[in-house]
């Protein structure tokens, strides 16, 4: 069983946004981002998969199981991040704790007392009281610590300063160090993952628009710089998501024979970051503007 | 084991090839000596903050070139190193930087005499 | 299942500081009402706890992480409906309690003590009550379930206030005063195991009702 989780044409249809048929897969032992603007259908796939929606078609399986014939024992091993805490701000963190630790079958406490070290997570707070990184914190310390083959978050980081954010991220990688759990990292901050996501999945209006390594979706693309007078040729075509300026343009280029003829023909190409991309590819259909 | 790893994001060098350069460059001036294991990809990647893949690359790169040897479920370590080979590449490395310098000399209109004198004093120096 | 109970119970530790005080404040209210009093209370007492649990789930959010972590929808139902019972009880302990203490104090306070009739009215009109309100909560959520169980509310609470009053004959209305008759005429503990009966009927058929509503939901 080589992939963690697979999703096959889900589709779920709702009065203002469709997801629409659906399919990717996450191999184990690696991190993966998921990246998207904000309303392109990332949280409905995570809570389709949490089964928090209905699927209206589609299959999800994980750890090789069905989502929901066998809902309990996935969830078991799952650990989950939300981008609000949804935690009932009236307890402590201890009781709070309590309270997740009895619902899963292996709570592990020595790793919830060393995550809560780390964190300075103080348990004798009212959830009501805590910061949001705080909160973040506890979440994610409650997600590791009940041996969870499978973290899934959904824009942990955001609304979180950048200290708060490389600590997440740190501790990311301390989950790979076992090649058979996975992360599973939705965000529509891209900075995030441009050092540490084996894979990038982006969705776009419902749709799945690549899934590829990190690195190769970086090698693959250029960000080209050139004269407007490049636009009135054929190599036009070669260009997502122009943008115009006053004194030239920009754009992305896929694969790496579009950006040499660029070249050649006088534009610069630069490495893109994933934000460069995310941004082109979702500018493309108001690409002359 | 001394590993000096520097990865920079600016360079047009993909991060892959840096670590494997970097990597190869231990060996080559014997920072490295045969049979030594190497980090493992994912602790080397929690240390460098990149990604598993881009660790992997590295190493698969270097695999291929006969620098490392990987076994599977222990590791990877420094390959008996092809003396021959690493002579070559070795010398290659002078060749190139004294055609650079032979470059900086025309540029700067120095004559092979005072090139040679220049080298001279070098290795005496080295000595 | 309990720790799901003892959750509700400790997210509403507030209120549950201020039940002596409400109950203190609901004797005083319903002194014309006599033995109904007690039932009266009780049932005060756990609607307030219902709904303040529902209120505190909604304002959490708390669905999205109750159905995240490896629990059953059926338990988080079956939870609030076992915690219908533990509301009902703990009231009957602070209503004891209390009643202990004002006896020690000469003040002129009619207490009326617990009859077998009066805690089965009690439970009856509880499990009634929500046995209405919660297929409506987990169908649709608190917000409009809250209204759902306001109008059951006031319609047993006062229905039931008029018919104790008109068992102690301060009510002129003719139906009332029937139905009051009615009540006094049956035997009693027959009647009562009837009552009882029956709305455990109800509370699992709503239970029922609930799990399946509570399944097709979405957050």
């Amino acid at each position: 069983m080589e992939n963690i989780l697979e999703v096959k044409s889900l589709t779920k249809t709702f009065q203002d946004f469709t997801l629409s048929n659906i399919s990717f897969s996450l191999p184990r032992g690696f991190i993966t981002g998921f990246i998207g603007p904000n309303g392109s259908g990332k949280t409905t796939t995570i809570k389709l998969i949490m089964n928090l929606l209905k699927k209206d078609r589609g299959e999800v399986s994980i750890f090789g199981l069905d989502h929901i014939r066998h809902e309990r024992e996935i969830k078991n091993r799952i650990g989950f991040v939300y981008d609000e805490s949804h935690f009932y701000e009236e307890l402590t963190v201890e009781r709070m704790k309590r309270f997740i630790a009895s619902a899963y079958n292996n709570w592990d406490e020595e790793k919830f007392r060393s995550l809560a070290g780390k964190f300075s997570l103080p348990l004798n707070k009212s959830i009501k009281d805590l910061s949001r990184g705080m909160k973040v914190k506890f979440s994610l310390a409650a997600a590791l610590s009940h041996k969870a083959d499978l973290l899934i978050m959904d824009e942990p980081t955001s609304g979180l300063d950048p200290v708060v954010r490389s600590e997440i991220l740190d501790i990311l990688h301390d989950v790979i160090q076992d090649e058979n759990k996975g992360v599973f990292f939705s965000t529509h901050i891209t900075s995030d993952l441009d050092r540490i996501a084996d894979y990038i999945i982006m969705i776009y209006k419902g749709e799945i628009l690549f899934n590829k390594t990190k690195d190769e979706l970086i090698e693959e693309h250029a960000v080209i710089k050139g004269p407007l007078s490049l636009l009135d040729t054929s190599l036009k075509n070669n260009l997502i998501g122009i943008k115009k300026g006053i004194y030239g343009f920009e754009a992305l280029t896929a694969g790496k024979e579009a950006a040499d003829a660029l070249v050649k023909a006088g534009a610069a190409a630069e490495k893109p970051a994933l934000e460069d991309i995310m941004l082109y590819y979702t500018r493309k259909e108001n690409g002359n503007a | 084991m001394l590993l000096n790893i520097i990865i920079s994001n600016t360079g047009d060098k993909p991060i892959y090839q840096q670590i494997a350069d970097q990597i190869k460059d231990h060996i080559m001036k014997g920072l490295l000596e045969e049979s030594e294991p190497l980090p493992s990809i994912r602790s080397l990647a929690k240390d460098l903050n990149i990604s598993v893949i881009t660790t992997k690359r590295a190493y698969d790169e270097l695999e291929k070139e006969g620098f490392i040897a990987t076994i599977a479920g222990k590791g990877s370590y420094v390959a008996a190193q092809n003396k021959e080979l690493l002579r070559e590449s070795r010398i290659k490395i002078v060749e190139e930087k004294l055609s650079e310098a032979v470059i900086a000399a025309k540029s700067a209109e120095l004559t092979f005499k005072e090139l040679e004198e220049m080298l001279k004093f070098f290795c005496e120096e080295e000595k | 299942m309990l720790n799901l109970i003892f959750k509700d119970l400790l997210i509403q530790k507030k209120t549950l500081g201020f039940l002596g005080l409400y109950i203190i404040i609901l004797t005083l209210a319903f002194q014309s009402v006599g033995s109904g009093a007690f039932t009266s209370i009780i049932i005060a007492v756990t609607y307030q706890l219902v709904i303040t649990a529902g209120s505190l789930e909604e304002k959490t959010g708390s669905d999205i992480v109750l159905n995240s972590l490896p629990i059953s929808r059926e338990k988080i139902v079956a939870a609030k409906y076992l915690s219908v019972f533990f509301y009902g009880l703990m009231a009957v302990l602070a209503y004891l309690i209390y009643a202990a203490l004002l006896r020690l104090v000469p003040i002129p306070i009619n207490i009326p003590p617990i009859t077998p009739e009066s805690l089965a009215a009690a439970f009856t009109v509880i499990m009634v009550m929500n046995g209405i309100y919660y297929p409506v909560y987990f169908k649709t959520g608190f917000v409009r379930a809250r209204i759902i169980s306001l109008i059951v509310f006031f319609a047993f609470f006062f229905g039931l206030i008029s018919l104790f009053e008109a068992a102690g004959g301060s009510s002129s209305h003719g139906v009332l005063q029937a139905i009051a008759g009615f009540f006094s005429s049956v035997n009693k503990t027959q009647f009562s195991l009837m009552l009882i009966g029956g709305a455990l009927i109800f509370m699992l058929a709503s239970l029922i009702l609930s799990i399946k509503l509570y399944r097709g939901r979405e957050f």
